[in-house]
């Protein structure tokens, strides 16, 4: 049987729950995370969750191009990869 | 009896003109005979006479040296008569064809012969080839036997310049492909002129390569071209080793259809005779070029070329790690590194996807392995574990 746990990942009063499935060949844990693109996911402050590899951002570090080496990047826990852009360009106002 | 002119002599015995005249002139070749300035060498003089340091039967790298004919390579060492020289060749195929555990026996045998050529020649092997397995330490104490050699050199020494360069060429090998700091290695350019023709074009890769580390990649593909392209004679080894680093430059310069052609040209050359080593060596910088064009076709050859550059990457950065105090990682697998290093060259998860005939999401799902890997979460981290 598949050994999974869950966390939470909670920023700006919203929580997203990650399963992580344990790799019986590399003995950890890996985390299926939400893919945001596919599934796009605000805060109640209109804040939009991201996964720290996507990389298409037009508003993104000219350097490295993706969400994880930007500045407005904001992640519970530091290494985490999902996490929440704070640039508020992007905040959703509807929200 | 047939003759030659030195020039041909130089080419046919993997040496300089200046050697030939200079043994001519010594006595060393039987039967040589001085017309006007030139020499004319008999044609099947590897009749040296006496005992000369430098002789045609002590080249240190016969496979960068000696031009390549047709026929069976096995064959051919075996059929060496003098046994030093041709345990040294053979322990150098036995390198290229992967086969490392006889690299390491026969050269450790050479590692501290009287003859320095021959030594420098086994400690170069021997470093590489240890490389493979759980013997790091044999790298360096290999790699340390070359360097005592480069402090040692008396560079004013003309009548010692081919020997020279054949060390510095072994020091500089170290130093550009395995990143081993060494502060006083002369300048392969300047002794460039000293050596034979195959042993230029492996020079050259060695600057090419250096452009490369430099991402001069426009420059170091000029280099590695024209190198290939002035050669005169067949050094089979010397050409897939520049036409790798053509194939990584083309990549990094975003031309696949480029790579792909390089990397064709040196597998032609590679799998008939098993020469998978110097494709091994390269196999992280080569980005994906091996999957995509030989993985289904040579599912064997594949393989074979996968689990020695395991081996040989987790070496590598030990080594690396080790001096440079890096953090270049050894656990990711070969796909994964690949990924890795194309990720912090700024390619965007679906250009990695098409490159490998992957899905977009299989491609994000590795970056995730990777990052939870080594913990952390951004290209900007991710270069300083993949040596870009």
């Amino acid at each position: 049987m598949t050994k999974t746990k869950n966390r939470l990942y909670s920023l700006y009063g919203d929580t997203v729950e990650v399963e992580f499935v344990y790799d019986e060949t590399l003995s950890r844990y890996f985390g299926e995370y939400p893919d945001f693109d596919e599934h796009p996911r605000t805060t109640p402050c209109g804040r939009p969750w991201v996964n720290a590899t996507k990389d298409d951002c037009p508003l993104a570090d000219k350097e490295y191009g993706d969400c994880g080496s930007c500045e407005f990047y904001k992640c519970e826990r530091s290494g985490d990869l999902i996490g929440v852009c704070d640039n508020e360009l992007l905040r959703k106002e509807e929200n | 009896m047939k003759f030659e002119t030195a020039a041909q002599a130089a080419a046919r015995l993997g040496v300089t003109v200046r050697a030939v005249q200079k043994w001519a002139k010594e006595g060393k070749i039987i039967g040589a005979q001085k017309v006007g300035r030139d020499w004319l060498i008999p044609i099947d003089s590897v009749a040296i006479n006496g005992t000369a340091v430098n002789t045609p039967t002590q080249i240190p790298y016969p496979f960068f040296q000696v031009p390549y004919t047709d026929g069976d390579m096995v064959q051919k060492v075996n059929d060496i008569v003098d046994e030093d020289r041709r345990n040294i060749v053979m322990a150098q195929l036995y390198y290229f064809t992967g086969n490392l555990e006889k690299t390491i026996e026969i050269t450790e045998r050479y590692l501290d012969f009287p003859n320095e050529q021959y030594r420098i020649s086994a400690a170069l092997f021997n470093a590489f080839a240890n490389l493979c397995g759980d013997h790091i330490h044999k790298t360096r104490f290999a790699a340390n036997i070359i360097y005592d050699e480069v402090a040692k050199l008396d560079l004013n020494d003309k009548d010692a310049a081919e020997e020279n360069a054949n060390i510095i060429f072994a020091a500089v090998v170290l130093k550009t492909q395995l990143h081993i700091p060494f502060d006083n290695i002369p300048l392969i350019e300047d002794h460039m002129k000293y050596m034979s023709e195959g042993l230029k074009m492996m020079s050259c890769y060695l600057s090419a390569y250096k452009a490369y580390l430099a991402k001069d990649y426009a420059r170091s593909l000029g280099i590695a071209q024209t190198a290939v392209n002035c050669s005169e004679r067949m050094y089979p080894i010397c050409e897939m080793y520049c036409n790798i680093i053509c194939a990584v430059d083309y990549i990094n310069l975003l031309q696949i259809d480029k790579a792909t052609e390089y990397i064709k040209k040196v597998w032609d050359i590679a799998h008939p005779h098993n020469l998978f080593m110097p494709i091994v060596e390269h196999y992280s910088l080569l980005q994906g070029l091996i999957e995509n064009n030989f993985k289904k076709t040579y599912p064997e050859d594949y393989e074979k070329i996968i689990a020695l550059a395991r081996n040989y990457n987790t070496g590598w950065y030990e080594v690396y790690n080790y001096r440079n105090k890096g953090k270049i990682t050894f656990e990711l697998t070969p796909t994964e590194f690949t990924i890795a290093m194309l990720y912090t060259r700024n390619w965007r998860a679906k250009e990695i996807a098409a490159h490998m005939h992957m899905s977009d999401r299989t491609v994000t799902n590795y970056i995730q392995i990777i990052y939870e890997k080594l913990n952390i979460n951004c290209r900007k981290d991710l270069e300083e574990y993949v040596l870009s």
